[in-house]
């Protein structure tokens, strides 16, 4: 409720001051954030931070927020673009709906910069950039260090699973297509199923438990691709309730993930999980501040502003701890 | 005699040949399927049963009283887990009473307001489930909660061969179907299911067996997120999504009639089983997730057409 | 005065009196910024009364003959799923099979219902997960979308500042549906099986004839939403694109359909909805985040379910006794 009131009391203090200072440059730029549920971890970490950047980089931020309503959202566009925002920050909870709302935008000259989700090829005319993750990277990556978890063990063929995300999200997709390309450099290393596990940590320890049976008489799992670390939380139960080795050491079943979170770190520092990567609220957040300000002072952004992305493994694990415990 | 057996065979021949046929059927395409019978796949569906079956107690609870369902168990099972690890700092008993008398209180408060004002049961429910989203939402501010404590590992641990979270569905399971069967307030729960004026002019206090049954489904939803949150080691308002919908399906699979007064837990838990394994079938057949949808559903369809003998209004 | 407060509260009234309220609590919300009471919010809130109001129609009728269809939700992600699917070349097409589905859906709702003597709620969960199920595998768990932007834009454009071919397409069936129920013998045989169906049924109305047409109208209002939804987002997904079974149930019940049966307007359940749409765009644009709305919403829906509690006044006599006893 607080945070509301500071939020109207600053947007009152900023309209305030565009009636006295009209004319003047100074005039606070108007951003309107249309974020996801922040009900979820990760944009709510994004979001708070964002909204503590906005203070010092003098602009006022306006934030709304819909609970993966995919109506809700293209309506919110609309409700943007007519109380004219100088900006409108997306982040996109469905590739193909909000297409209609973005042409919308485009004609109405207000600018759209996207964040934490990338935008489709077909909607890649309709926004100004992305600031963010290079969500096919973070697969891609995934895959190089399943590989390389495998080698560790001196495995050159394997079988491998995939547990993704919410599969109708273009990040789960981007990330499936990199994690694929990855292991195409190896072709003794084989894909033999894809499930989706709605970035859920139950429902990936089911599926991970089920894949296990069924690929128990047909040569056994040695990798698990778990999307993001709460579902390779989920997988290395499974696999330990089913008594199957596990993790480089012992010589088991790889599991690696695509972002980190406070259960990745716990895993790899257990030795139960190989890898995973960084894809930091925090850090994004504060990349997205600087570069919307840079935007501001009329520099040209790139159609995608990407956030260094760093691979997580137990060498590593204490300088990332931190930022990934959100 | 004869006249009496053969007019009860009739009766119950149609729905009883095809829950046995169907119970068959699917026994049968489990057995086919292979892997099913491993050691791992069983272990994998107990622990699936366990938690949604400790919601399908309670959900039980809630049909035989007579108020069909309420959508907001899914939400209870969610908010439970966020309030057992948010105060495992004050010791694992307490975090585990908290969470429970905390589950019972929200839903028996959809029971006040159900049994002693005859308000519409799923829409007070869909306004509680609104209300549970948005307060949540508003407190945590999204963060998953990490426990605040620790000594709950040996939630994770098995007794006998078996995983703890079985045993505590179990006792659930079995201490709720001794309430219904053996004592007052059980009693009570089915006669004002069955028929509500007739409960109260045989003096049963209609909104007491009410919030009763609602608060019996809190509480064991809370204990599904009890588990949940110690299995994985964090709550959040995600975990017990759609565990409503699974629930009530159970429930109607099992057998527990819709329109209350009849039925009993052990039937709700017979439903868990039968979703359980076709979910489980129809994955180590490699089929996606888009066709354990479609199969519960015509399932839940069939199982409920086939209720309409006895049950003729 | 007192005679006016209470008539104002009466059923048929309170929906207006609800409106009137709300309107007049956003518009103090908001007199600062001033963004409520301009032509582009009246546009946002009847682009919001196009989602829910067909929905909220459909969950009407059934609650008007004392059944409770909460198949809502699934075919609109059913209908949207096949009129995308369908309507790839001939737009018109698509529409076309996904209200013939709609109507299928309902009719076969309806028959198991009055054929079986089954409650309705049962049915229509298995309804409600079959068309989910059907959805999924419809659009093989992937969002799909549908390439006539132009058409989800011309949609969407407004007409006369406040509407859209939206919005007119759901005021144009909601003027229908009033004047069936208010000149019509079916309408008045809806109210008549909703008040007392065993009565009806001896007055020689066709009660079970009733019921069905209830539940395949109520598939076809589902349908044609779900149509509309979907093109004018230009896109189908499995994953509902919006969540419409609370604000419909809410809006049928504030707009005065009385759960107990047989009382209830066309026109109230607009206003009902009408509610529901001013709370989310003034609270939207007042800055209030997305679970504020909810937090009302729950509050309008569970006061209101007490208000109609067949038993609330007999409770409250007998608690006024047993103070004066006491």
């Amino acid at each position: 409720m607080l945070e509301h009131t500071s939020r109207r009391l600053w947007l009152g203090i900023c309209l305030l001051a565009t009636c006295l200072t009209t004319a003047q440059a100074q005039e606070p730029r108007r951003v309107a954030l249309l974020s996801t549920a922040n009900t979820q971890a990760y944009m709510g970490a994004w979001t708070a931070t964002f909204l503590k950047e906005a203070g010092p980089q003098k602009f006022a931020v306006t934030n709304m927020t819909s609970p993966f309503d995919a109506a809700l959202q293209s309506q919110q566009v609309d409700d943007a673009i007519a109380q004219k925002f100088d900006v409108i920050l997306l982040v996109i909870i469905n590739q193909q709906s909000i297409r209609p709302a973005l042409v919308r935008a485009k004609a109405a000259g207000v600018p759209v910069i996207l964040v934490v989700n990338p935008g489709d090829d077909a909607n890649d005319a309709l926004y100004v950039s992305y600031i963010g993750v290079d969500q096919t990277e973070l697969g891609n990556l995934a895959g190089q260090n399943l590989l390389a978890g495998l080698a560790a063990e001196g495995k050159s063929t394997a079988q491998v699973v995939a547990v993704t995300g919410t599969a109708t999200q273009l990040n789960a997709s981007r990330r499936l297509e990199g994690f694929r390309a990855a292991l195409a450099r190896q072709p003794q290393v084989t894909l033999v199923a894809v499930q989706d596990g709605r970035w859920n940590t139950a429902l990936s320890e089911k599926i991970t438990g089920d894949l296990l049976v069924r690929f128990a008489g047909r040569g056994g799992i040695d990798g698990v691709f778990a999307m993001a670390d709460n579902q390779a939380s989920g997988a290395i139960l499974a696999i330990q309730s089913a008594g199957f080795p596990i993790g480089v050491a012992q010589k088991g079943i790889v599991v690696v993930a695509s972002n980190c979170m406070k259960d990745g770190i716990e895993h790899i520092r257990a030795g139960t999980q190989y890898a995973t990567n960084t894809q930091v609220p925090v850090e994004e957040a504060r990349v997205a501040a600087v570069k919307l300000a840079d935007f501001f002072a009329g520099k040209r952004l790139a159609h995608e502003e990407l956030v260094p992305i760093h691979t997580i493994t137990a060498a590593n694990v204490a300088e990332f701890a931190q930022g990934c415990s959100y | 005699m004869t006249g009496a057996l053969l007019r009860v065979t009739r009766a119950a021949s149609p729905a009883l040949l095809l829950r046995g046929g169907g119970g068959g059927a699917l026994l049968i395409w489990a057995l086919l399927t292979p892997g099913f019978l491993s050691r791992l796949s069983l272990l994998s569906m107990l622990s699936a049963i366990s938690f949604v079956g400790c919601v399908t107690v309670g959900m039980g609870f809630i049909t035989i009283s007579g108020n069909i369902m309420s959508l907001a168990l899914g939400a209870t099972v969610s908010a439970a887990s966020v309030v057992f690890m948010a105060s495992l700092g004050a010791g694992l008993v307490p975090a585990v009473l908290i969470a429970l008398l905390f589950g019972a209180a929200i839903t028996a408060a959809q029971g006040v307001v159900v049994g002693y004002f005859r308000a519409n049961a799923i829409l007070v429910s869909i306004a509680a489930l609104t209300l549970i989203l948005g307060i949540a939402a508003h407190l945590t501010g999204g963060e998953r909660i990490y426990p605040g404590g620790d000594g709950f590992a040996f939630f994770k641990g098995r007794i006998w061969m078996l995983p703890f979270e079985t045993w505590l569905f179990a006792g659930c399971a079995l201490a709720g179907q001794a309430i219904l069967s053996f004592t007052r307030i059980g009693r009570d729960i089915i006669m004002t299911g069955s028929n509500r004026e007739a409960a109260r002019t045989v003096g049963v206090d209609v909104p007491i067996a009410v919030i009763a049954a609602y608060a019996i489904a809190g509480a064991t939803s809370a204990l599904a997120g009890i588990l949940l949150a110690a299995r994985y080691g964090s709550g959040d308002m995600d975990i017990g999504g759609g565990y409503e919908y699974r629930a009530i399906a159970a429930v109607l699979v099992g057998g527990i009639a819709i329109r209350g007064g009849a039925g009993s837990v052990l039937r709700g838990c017979a439903g868990v089983v039968v979703i359980t394994v076709i979910e489980m079938v129809l994955r180590l057949r490699g089929y996606g997730e888009e066709w354990q949808y479609l199969i519960t559903g015509l399932v839940l369809l069939g199982v409920v057409m086939a209720q309409s003998e006895g049950t003729r209004r | 005065m007192m005679a006016l407060c209470r008539n104002a509260f009466a059923r048929d009234l309170r929906p207006y009196t609800l409106l009137g309220i709300v309107i007049v609590i956003v518009g103090v919300i908001d007199h600062g910024t001033g963004f409520f009471f301009r032509g582009a919010t009246l546009f946002s809130i009847m682009q919001i009364f196009a989602t829910y109001g067909l929905v909220s129609l459909a969950v009407g009728l059934s609650l008007l003959v004392r059944e409770f269809d909460i198949s809502v939700a699934g075919m609109v992600s059913l209908a949207g799923a096949v009129a995308v699917l369908a309507g790839a070349r001939d737009p018109w097409l698509g529409v076309g099979l996904a209200l013939l589905v709609g109507l299928v859906g309902g009719a076969a709702q309806g028959l198991i219902i009055t054929r079986l003597g089954l409650g309705s709620v049962g049915v229509t969960l298995g309804g409600l997960l079959s068309f989910q199920g059907l959805t999924y595998v419809l659009t093989g768990n992937q969002s799909i979308s549908f390439d006539h932007v132009e058409l989800a834009l011309a949609l969407n454009a407004p007409i006369g500042v406040v509407l859209s071919v939206r919005s007119m397409i759901v005021i144009a069936a909601f003027v229908l549906a009033a004047v069936v129920m208010q000149f019509s013998r079916v309408g008045r045989d809806i109210l008549a099986t909703g008040g007392d169906r065993r009565a009806s049924t001896m007055a020689g109305v066709n009660t079970g004839g009733i019921v069905f047409g209830v539940f395949a109208a109520s598939g076809l209002l589902c349908a044609l939403s779900g149509v509309v939804l979907s093109y004018g987002l230009a896109a189908a997904s499995p994953a509902a694109l919006s969540d419409v079974l609370a604000p419909a149930a809410a809006g049928a019940i504030i707009g005065g359909v009385s759960v107990v049966g047989g009382r209830g307007r066309p026109a109230g359940i607009a206003a009902g909805v009408l509610v529901l749409c001013v709370l989310r765009s003034g609270l939207n644009a007042a800055g209030a985040s997305a679970d504020m709305l909810d937090i009302a919403t729950g509050l309008v829906l569970l006061l209101i379910a007490v208000l109609d509690a067949p038993e609330l006044a007999r409770r409250l006599t007998e608690w006024r006794l047993h103070r004066r006893g006491a």
